[in-house]
């Protein structure tokens, strides 16, 4: 009965805590002690902490540090959870003109592109809640018409297409979005220089070399081998430590 | 005192006897090159002939004969020297034999002399190992090292001072010096040996006439042990026999000056090559460390500090000192964005002045700033390796303040496009966001379960809504089948009481039931209000429930005669009342009949 009670006064210690790590390291940050902000950044991660603000002030991080390759992959993080922010779209672009490769991206159909831009319009949980109101909004307008509550029978019938229309809309792109951001796994190349093999072995010709900052997309992992593709379609195996998921 | 001599040579009795050497100037000799056979004949000058024996592969190029007379003590001494230059062709021992010498009708014989023809390289070492001086008493060169164990880049002076106490003439060079892994600074001196002042020195209780006759500078490139090859010269030497056999006496310097008694000789002279020990400069080594060595200050300098934007302000960076200044980086400047730097000009002036290299070596900054605004200038840096003191050391300059006034001016030679990238990978990346928006293990929304509970709210809600509607459309569908199945019985018993009302001839009454029952029947039967009906009404319903329009007709014409007879009762025949009666139960076992629910 007791650790009932209790478990709520715990979590919230925790928060407060975690909240006061964050302050920390900003502090640490702005005076300039990169190493250690990053340290405790690092540690709020890893006791299972996540946000925006933490991911973008982690890429800011190991951008002062240098280490443009995770930067990159924090600010992406970022962008999965506040992928609207001004700031992070700043840094990211500034990132990646630090970085060595300029590959020519592949270019896209335009189904493609349209659905590419559509999917980025939204934030996840925009769709969600939108999702939600407008379903809830669809049920009302069915409940009213079945009690009558309508006097007029025409804007009625109007009014429950036109919300079943947009439910049936918000619900095909919070799927796409859903499928995009679990499914479509996209990395970081890490290492400042990564060979790309034609196997998924130590001892095969190396097809490509690339450098830290790149954003691939996982095909398929073999063992501590994982087959990457470019953004120009090219496609190589390169080893897992040397590439991080966002 | 030469008057004197000169009188009495004449009368003084020649008295001594005669005796005759022969030697050679040295007795290892090389192949091809000329030595002096020398005669020396004691006792008398009058030598009426020589005739030196044959000596094979010995070819004799040059005679020469000098005769000296001494006064020792009263006695008179004379003497006859007769020298031959010799030229030996091939290597080897060789004797020269006794050379036949008639002196005052006398016939005299020399001794025979021994000497060793050498290859000229196998001479030439043997003399490098010897020195290589012919005359090593006569003319020598000493070298004066400042320091031979030194650090990569640290300066050393190398002064090659010839000795001599022979009259030399025509010093040439013959080998100059070769250092190998220096920067070399050779110090001028005037050369030509009229002009060289020189100074005296004693040596060993001996005077020398020395002349500085090279001087240089070296820094050593690389670490290792280093040489700087062997340095010869040529030059060629008043020399006498009598010198050589050391001890002046009055006619010696006499003939000296006159310059008949000795004899030209051509002398190598040679400085062995000088090892420096030279190891590398400490580690660590401080940033931006370029290689300087030596000791130096610097000097920076900013035109002005207050500038309108578009307007050049000169930076001057300029490191004295001494050491190897051409070896001196020029300084760094890093500006902040928004200035516009171009290549620095760079100047040195190097001074040789007293054997130390020093000079400056200034790097001057043109700089135009292009917006406006209040700048700092980070501080420049030079760093060098003092050797006295074996540590590095760092020169800062003060941190530098500009105010830039007026607006941001774009020069019309960068293209624009240019201008966009530069700025922006010049920018620095936004600031951090502070505010916190932690989620503990946070379940993405497409995985959790309160997103998708919340669409069975609504559900349930409209499950539920729809449900009650089908129960109530099911009760009200239950309440149209009691009344249809009611009806005809219900009607069936009015219709009776309407039966007795006519037999009883009670006209109103029977009208009245008759009409109430007929109305109430196609109410219930077809689950209307049956109160409200007009007959308007009823015939609408009948025609929508699509009964048959003669029963309609009927049933109108019914209701038309009861209203009637009720307001204007007439005695009516009964059989009339009667078919009224019969159409009305007519009418109602007719819809009876129909189905209830349609």
């Amino acid at each position: 009965m007791s650790t009932v009670w209790f478990l709520p006064a715990m979590l919230w210690a925790a928060d407060e805590e975690a909240k006061q790590l964050f302050k920390e390291a900003n502090q640490c940050y702005q005076e300039g002690k990169f190493n250690e902000a990053l340290e405790h950044y690092k540690k709020l991660e890893n006791l299972g902490y996540q946000s925006g603000a933490l991911y973008y002030n982690m890429g800011n991080t190991y951008y002062k540090l240098g280490a443009v390759g995770y930067a990159i992959l924090y600010y992406e993080k970022a962008a999965k959870l506040i992928g609207n922010d001004e700031d992070l779209r700043a840094n990211l672009e500034l990132a990646r003109m630090r970085t060595k490769d300029r590959i020519q991206k592949l270019p896209p159909f335009l189904f493609d592109a349209i659905i590419e831009r559509w999917i980025e319009l939204f934030s996840l949980e925009g769709v969600a809640w939108g999702t939600i109101v407008s379903f809830y909004l669809l049920i009302a307008i069915a409940i009213a018409r079945l009690q009558k509550l309508l006097r007029n029978q025409l804007a009625a019938q109007i009014g429950f297409y036109v919300a079943l229309g947009i439910t049936f809309f918000l619900a095909i792109t919070f799927g796409a979005k859903s499928y995009h951001d679990a499914l479509r796994a996209e990395a970081i190349v890490v290492s400042s220089t990564l060979n790309l093999k034609s196997e998924p072995k130590d001892e095969a010709k190396t097809i490509l070399v690339v450098h830290d900052g790149l954003k691939v997309s996982i095909m398929r992992q073999l063992d501590e081998w994982i087959e990457v593709r470019l953004p120009n379609g090219d496609k190589g195996w390169a080893k897992a430590t040397d590439i991080a998921r966002i | 005192m030469l008057f004197i001599v000169l009188m009495a040579l004449p009368t003084m009795t020649i008295a001594q006897e005669i005796s005759v050497r022969a030697s050679v100037t040295e007795t290892v000799v090389t192949m091809g090159e000329p030595f002096e056979y020398v005669i020396e004949v004691q006792g008398s000058v009058h030598v009426e002939a020589v005739q030196m024996g044959k000596v094979p592969r010995i070819e004799k190029q040059g005679e020469s004969q000098s005769t000296s007379v001494s006064i020792v003590n009263g006695k008179v001494s004379q003497s006859r020297v007769i020298s031959y230059t010799l030229v030996a062709n091939s290597e080897g021992k060789l004797t020269i034999p006794a050379t036949t010498v008639k002196v005052e009708g006398k016939i005299y014989q020399t001794n025979p002399v021994e000497l060793t023809v050498v290859k000229a390289a196998a001479q030439a070492q043997n003399g490098s190992a010897a020195g290589g001086n012919t005359h090593p008493d006569l003319v020598f060169i000493k070298p004066v090292i400042s320091k031979t164990k030194l650090y990569v880049g640290e300066a050393t002076t190398v002064t090659y001072k010839l000795y001599e106490r022979a009259d030399i003439s025509n010093v040439v060079v013959e080998k100059d010096v070769k250092p190998e892994g220096f920067w070399v600074e050779e110090i001028d001196l005037q050369q030509g040996r009229s002009s060289v002042p020189h100074t005296t020195e004693f040596l060993n209780g001996v005077l020398y006439r020395v002349y500085t006759v090279k001087k240089m500078v070296l820094f050593p490139t690389r670490a290792g042990i280093l040489t700087n090859g062997v340095y010869k010269l040529n030059c060629e030497a008043l020399l006498t026999k009598i010198k050589q056999q050391r001890g002046r006496t009055l006619l010696e310097d006499f003939d000296t000056f006159f310059g008949t008694l000795g004899k030209k000789v051509k002398i190598d002279v040679v400085a062995p090559e000088i090892k420096f020990e030279v190891v590398p400069l400490p580690e660590p080594k401080p940033v931006g460390f370029s290689g300087a060595v030596g000791k130096y200050i610097m000097n920076a300098t900013l035109d002005k500090s207050k500038v309108k934007a578009g307007q050049p302000i000169t930076f001057r960076f300029t490191v004295t000192g001494e050491g190897n200044i051409a070896a001196v980086s020029p300084i760094q400047l890093n500006l902040p964005d928004g200035f516009e730097k171009y290549e620095p000009k760079v100047e040195e002036s190097i001074s040789r002045q007293g054997g130390i290299v020093s000079g400056t070596k200034s790097t001057e900054y043109v700089v135009i700033p292009r917006a406006g605004g209040k700048f700092e200038i980070e501080p420049v840096s030079f760093s060098f390796f003092d050797p006295e003191k074996g540590e590095y050391k760092t020169l800062v300059s003060p941190r530098f303040e500009i105010e830039v006034e007026g607006e941001t001016m774009v020069s019309a030679a960068t293209p624009m496009a240019d201008r966009q990238t530069l700025a922006k990978t010049g920018g620095d990346i936004r600031f951090i966001k502070t505010q916190d928006d932690l989620k503990y293990r946070p379940v993405p929304i497409y995985q959790s379960i309160w997103f998708y509970s919340s669409f069975l709210l609504p559900l349930v809600a409209l499950l539920f809504v729809w449900m009650r509607k089908q129960k109530q459309e099911k009760l009200q569908g239950d309440v149209a089948l009691a009344r249809a199945y009611r009806a005809s019985p219900e009607a069936k018993k009015r219709l009776k009481i309407a039966s007795e009302l006519l037999k009883q001839n009670k006209q109103k009454e029977f009208f009245t039931e008759l009409e109430q029952t007929l109305v109430k029947f196609i109410g219930n039967k077809f689950n209307t209000d049956d109160l409200a009906l007009t007959k308007e009404e009823l015939r609408s319903l009948l025609q929508e429930k699509k009964v048959a329009p003669e029963i309609v007709e009927k049933c109108l014409q019914i209701l038309e005669k009861s209203e009637y007879y009720r307001y204007a009762p007439t005695s009516q025949i009964k059989d009339d009342l009667n078919a009224v009666f019969n159409d009305a139960e007519k009418i109602i076992s007719e819809l009876s009949e129909r189905p209830t629910s349609s």
